[in-house]
């Protein structure tokens, strides 16, 4: 027995193409277990490096806080950060930006407990406001098996 | 009449509410279907870069969304890296109407193995 919802115009009984449904029960789809978001502090844990070439010396920051899932497995998940240079956008991650100051990266990671955010910023001064950075989060009970 | 299933969120009116945002599953929605999945166990990334690829099966072009469990034991979405900090250590994903790439990167870094796991969705349109 089958559930399945067509798109307006189309046959449910007969339709074969999934594009053409709203619903079938033979597709699976992504249910939802956590939705928020996470502001890293300067309180998280911090990575430092630097290095030094032809144009100076560049120092590396790596800013990593995590939340909590605790479905017992590494679920599907997503993670989205607003952009730096041009507010009310948002990139999915990973995503990264580059300007004449610096480069900053951001990150998202899984395992069977909690979700990872790490901000990364490389440049010649200290990043400033780099640990202010929110990761909006979406993690759905989708097991990854991995 | 048309007639439609509705299944709001706990303290919504299934009768009234209109943000989509406040239902379980509406069936004048369409859902994002997920047509295929597979996994990959135990690949191993003995070149630079070193490609691995599915055929989907679907018969056009899909959006793909795929993971990727580094030898740290962390789970990378695709452009990231190792979280562990090898950043010579880091991956790609590439889809065309039959086949999903997966391109992986070692650098200088020894030789190692990766799980993937892989969701073919729907198009709508394509």
């Amino acid at each position: 027995m089958k559930l399945i919802v067509s798109k307006q115009g189309y046959n449910a009984i007969t339709e074969t193409d999934p594009n053409n449904l709203n619903f079938s029960s033979d597709y699976n789809t992504l249910k939802y277990h956590l939705t928020g978001s996470k502001t890293i502090s300067s309180a998280s844990v911090a990575h430092y490096d630097s290095f030094t070439n032809f144009f100076g010396t560049f120092y590396k920051f790596r800013y990593t806080d995590s939340i909590t899932h605790g479905l017992g497995y590494v679920p599907f998940f997503t993670a989205y950060t607003e952009s730096f240079l041009v507010g009310d956008y948002y990139n999915m991650c990973p995503s990264q930006v580059t300007d004449f100051m610096a480069h900053r990266a951001y990150s998202a990671f899984a395992d069977d407990d909690k979700i990872y955010f790490t901000a990364e910023w490389i440049g010649g001064a200290t990043p400033g406001s780099l640990s202010a950075t929110t990761f909006y989060y979406k993690v759905f009970k989708n097991n990854l098996g991995l | 009449m048309t007639q439609v299933i509705k299944v709001s969120k706990g303290g919504e009116n299934v009768l009234t509410a209109t943000d989509p945002n406040d239902f379980i599953f509406d069936s004048t929605l369409n859902t994002f279907k997920i047509l295929a999945t597979g996994t990959l166990t135990s690949q191993t990334v003995d070149a630079d870069p070193k490609t691995f690829s599915v055929t989907h099966g679907i018969g056009g072009l899909v959006a793909v969304y795929a993971f990727a469990k580094f030898p740290d034991g962390y789970v990378a979405l695709p452009s990231e890296s190792e979280k562990a900090n090898h950043y010579s250590r880091y991956w790609f994903v590439e889809v065309t109407s039959t086949t999903i790439y997966f391109i992986f990167y070692k650098g200088s870094t020894a030789n190692y193995n990766i799980d993937i796991k892989w969701y073919a969705f729907e198009v709508p349109g394509s």
